[in-house]
């Protein structure tokens, strides 16, 4: 083959003999022409070098386009061409001219650069609070995963007003031909917060995946908040050649009042919680709209579902036979395969739930009969004065009954005698959780709604297919008073909330001192008064253990 | 620490064997006999006492009227009860060691709210503990050993389970180390070679095994046992060290010979033995021995190098089987 190389292949154009047998400096070649092929960015005008032309015609050959984007094919015999690039980088582009014998002919193949493509693949949160999977440990990164069943991603907790961020993956799905830089943003809306990442990230030819770290640039909203389905909907925008889809992610999103202190971050306490509480800004609001759903779990069948395998959360599942270990803590109750525990599992169950928003003013306290070893929880019937002793006059099981009780929680009829109760104090506020009541303003109050009296001595019966304890004799409720130097039982009438002092003088259960002294205003400093609950409408009969 | 890597950390001698036991460490435990257990005691669990003459083996009995008996196994069976732990709301876990007085039994009872430690010497009333009456101690354990003194409990702390050593003379109530390795379950304190060495057991992260009910009704989970030896001052003064490997069990008795550490433990199928920690603190493992039913409470009481083991094995629709033997 020899060369006819044309006066016109200047660098850094190609030139190229398409095959004529002649010299291109000798007078042998008047016959052939040239043509000339330009492969054009459509984008930007300028030329792509370093592609494969090939055209086809009277003549055949392929040869790479110069750095500024032409190569000329040269000694073409006359006719017409077609030219075209072998590039997969570029938009596909054909184009044809004729060559004439001493001419020179052009075509201009316009393209398009393969941009990279890429879409959403992963997000590992940063600067998050790590939820902890009811005692089992914490949830892992990444805590989205495209193609993971929606119930296997990882729930996320931040703190209310707090940024997200997270290092978010992007698999190529078409990959660049050359390095480019691709814009990536990602939109969403939590509640009233829409926030919005923005970042920057290299693709290049080889990358079958890429990472960014991205931080929200708004924050979380001033609320607590619970989000079980928001999407962030991804774009990209490869060398700013325009934004397009890039996938969606959809999250599972706890907005806490606070960072968690005191608890590990459990699960199903943070969903209990955001649920309930979401929309509350201040400790307080949170508090109680927090402890609303516990009024609604009553029951047998009702009650709380733990979050990583659907168990019941119980109290005194098994009445009186509930297990006697292990069922104390918050972390019991998300721990044992039962499920259950006692007022004060649930107690601690509570101030959990507050302490992982940050809530730590929260405090269990326990309650303990004053005058007898056992207190009864509502409800029972107290039948007639009662045959036995002042002041436990009633006998259990005989003319004290039992019957249906209060719920508790995921409990019909749960435990019905005790030594000991747990309640939970925030502020001003009294908390039942085992029995969902709450806020109460005072003792009183909760035990006029919980408490049915109290009693010693225990006699084991069946209720409702299981087994309880009711007290051998009980009364509905008393203190002992040992009057003072400065004592009347005017002035203890009144401190008790009792109407007069002759109707405690006259109540059956002081007997004992009407036959000490023959009118109520004979008593004297050490004498023993028994103040009825029935009577006196400031009374408790517990105190704080 | 998996089984293979037990293996390879055992010295030569150890490792000759296909098995991980060593040439003082038979394969596999030896089987225990059976022992009269009378029905009608009610026996849910054993627990080894150290009295003036030989130990005692003691089990705690059905419940009369809000109280437990502790039973002397050893004892004819005309023989009153050691004590009565009164435990109106529930089962109490409990320990039994000998004093001057006689038997003295530290137990927890179940409230509703709390679980405080109660202890009693055979002859005189029973105590509740002074010290944090509003907490929750369960499991109560008497330390093993002359210096170590005390009692462990296993306490709610922070919203977590950690192990608190209580009722020790010189000692305040404190928590003693986390060893970091999940929910703890149970714990104990043994004097051994001079320093305390913690024992727990403890939930690992991750999958559930099944639980196991025992006798008293309660429900016994699975964990990985995990040891390390502490200070004078109950810090940690070494690395934790897993005796089975990452091998679920369920309940656990250890003492000290004097001149290494003995475990027993209850497993899926049966029970197994520890033994260690050698010169290079590597620990020494039986296989499972395995029974029909499931092994329960097992306990341990080592004398020199005579030690003594004793559990219960459960039987379907029949009072469970008293096992004991030496190892």
């Amino acid at each position: 083959m020899c060369g006819c190389f044309s006066s016109e292949s200047d660098p850094p154009s190609q030139a190229a003999d398409a095959g004529a047998d002649c010299d291109a400096d000798s007078a042998s070649c008047p016959l052939l022409g040239k043509l000339r092929v330009a492969l054009i960015d459509d984008e930007d005008g300028s030329g792509i070098s370093g592609v494969d032309i090939t055209i086809t015609g009277p003549d055949g050959s392929t040869q790479p386009t110069g750095s500024d984007g032409k190569v000329v094919f040269t000694s073409l015999h006359p006719g017409g061409y077609t030219a075209q690039h072998g590039s997969a980088c570029v938009s596909a582009a054909s184009g044809s001219a004729t060559v004439s014998a001493g001419a020179t002919a052009d075509i201009e193949l316009r393209v398009r650069h393969t941009h990279a493509a890429i879409t959403i693949k992963s997000l590992e949160y940063s600067a998050h609070n790590v939820v902890e999977k009811d005692t089992t440990g914490n949830f892992t990164a990444p805590e989205w995963l495209k193609g993971r069943a929606p119930a296997d991603q990882s729930p996320v907790a931040y703190a209310r007003k707090k940024n997200v961020a997270f290092k978010a993956t992007f698999e190529v799905t078409t990959k660049p031909c050359r390095p480019e830089t691709v814009a990536v943003r990602g939109a969403a809306a939590f509640g009233p917060a829409n926030l919005e990442w923005e970042g920057n990230v290299s693709v290049g030819p080889g990358d079958a995946e890429v990472t960014l770290s991205l931080t929200s640039k708004q924050p979380l909203a001033d609320e607590v908040g619970f989000f079980d389905a928001s999407d962030i909907g991804w774009e990209m925008n490869p060398a700013a050649r325009g934004w397009a889809p890039a996938g969606t992610s959809r999250h599972t999103l706890y907005v806490t009042l606070g960072n968690p202190s005191g608890s590990p971050n459990y699960w199903t306490l943070l969903d209990i919680s955001c649920r309930a509480a979401a929309g509350k800004k201040t400790e307080d609001d949170f508090v109680k709209a927090s402890f609303t759903p516990y009024a609604g779990k009553l029951g047998t069948g009702n009650g709380f579902k733990r979050l990583r395998d659907g168990q019941e959360l119980t109290y005194y599942k098994m009445g009186g036979s509930t297990p006697s270990a292990g069922v104390f803590a918050c972390s019991d109750l998300l721990s044992r395969a039962d499920g259950t525990g006692r007022c004060g599992a649930w107690a601690r169950f509570l101030v959990a739930m507050h302490e992982v928003h940050g809530v730590t003013s929260s405090a269990v306290f326990g309650v303990v009969p004053i005058d007898a070893p056992y207190l009864i929880v509502r409800n029972c019937d107290f039948v007639g004065p009662g045959k036995l002793a002042v002041p436990l006059t009633h006998e259990g099981d005989v003319d004290c009954k039992k019957k249906g009780g209060i719920p508790g929680q995921g409990k019909d009829n749960p435990q019905f005698l005790f030594g000991d109760h747990a309640l939970v104090r925030h502020g001003t506020g009294i908390y039942d959780p085992s029995y969902g009541v709450g806020p109460i303003a005072n003792q009183r109050l909760w035990e006029d709604g919980g408490i049915a009296g109290i009693g010693d001595g225990i006699v084991i019966i069946t209720y409702d297919g299981d087994r309880h304890y009711i007290p051998q004799k009980c009364s509905p409720g008393f203190i002992k008073f040992t009057l003072g130097a400065m004592d009347t039982l005017a002035t203890v009438a009144a401190k008790f909330g009792v109407p007069s002092a002759k109707d405690l003088y006259d109540h059956p259960y002081n007997a004992a001192l009407r036959g000490l002294r023959a009118k109520p205003g004979d008593v004297k400093p050490g004498d023993l008064v028994l103040i009825p609950r029935a009577i006196a409408s400031k009374l408790t009969v517990l105190r704080i253990a | 620490m998996n089984r293979r890597r037990w293996l390879c950390a055992l010295p030569a001698a150890f490792t000759a064997s296909p098995s991980i036991a060593s040439a003082a460490m038979p394969a596999i435990p030896p089987t225990l006999q059976p022992r009269p257990l009378r029905p009608a005691l009610h026996i849910s669990s054993l627990r080894f006492a150290v009295q003036a003459g030989p130990p005692t083996l003691a089990g705690l009995g059905a419940e009369r009227q809000g109280e437990w008996p502790l039973w002397s196994l050893d004892a004819p069976d005309q023989a009153p009860p050691l004590m009565l732990l009164p435990s109106p709301f529930g089962p109490p876990s409990w320990d039994l060691a000998g004093s001057s007085a006689g038997p003295a039994a530290v137990w927890s009872r179940p409230g509703s709210a709390v679980t405080p430690l109660w202890t009693r010497v055979a002859g005189h009333d029973p105590s509740q503990q002074s010290s944090e009456p509003k907490g929750v101690n369960g499991g109560p354990r008497l330390a093993r050993g002359g210096r170590a003194g005390g009692v462990t409990a296993v306490t709610e702390a922070g919203g977590e389970n950690r192990l608190a050593l209580i009722l020790r003379r010189d000692t305040p109530q404190r928590l003693l180390p986390d060893l970091g390795r999940g929910r703890l379950i149970a714990g104990r304190l043994v004097q051994h070679g001079g320093r305390p060495w913690l024992f727990a057991l403890c939930l690992p992260p991750g999958a559930r095994w099944p639980e196991r009910p025992d006798l008293a009704g309660e429900s016994l989970p699975a964990g990985v046992l995990h040891v390390a030896p502490l200070d004078d001052g109950l810090a940690l003064a070494g690395a934790a060290q897993q005796p089975f490997g990452d091998d679920r069990i369920y309940e656990f008795d250890v003492d000290s010979t004097g001149t290494a550490l003995v475990v027993v433990a209850t497993a899926a199928r049966g029970w197994r033995v520890a033994r260690g920690p050698d010169a290079s603190g590597a620990w020494s493992t039986t296989a499972e021995a395995e029974l029909e039913t499931a092994l329960l409470s097992p306990a341990l009481l080592a004398a020199g190098d005579a030690v003594q083991v004793a559990m219960l094995q459960a039987v379907a629709g029949s009072a469970p089987r008293l096992l004991r033997g030496r190892i």
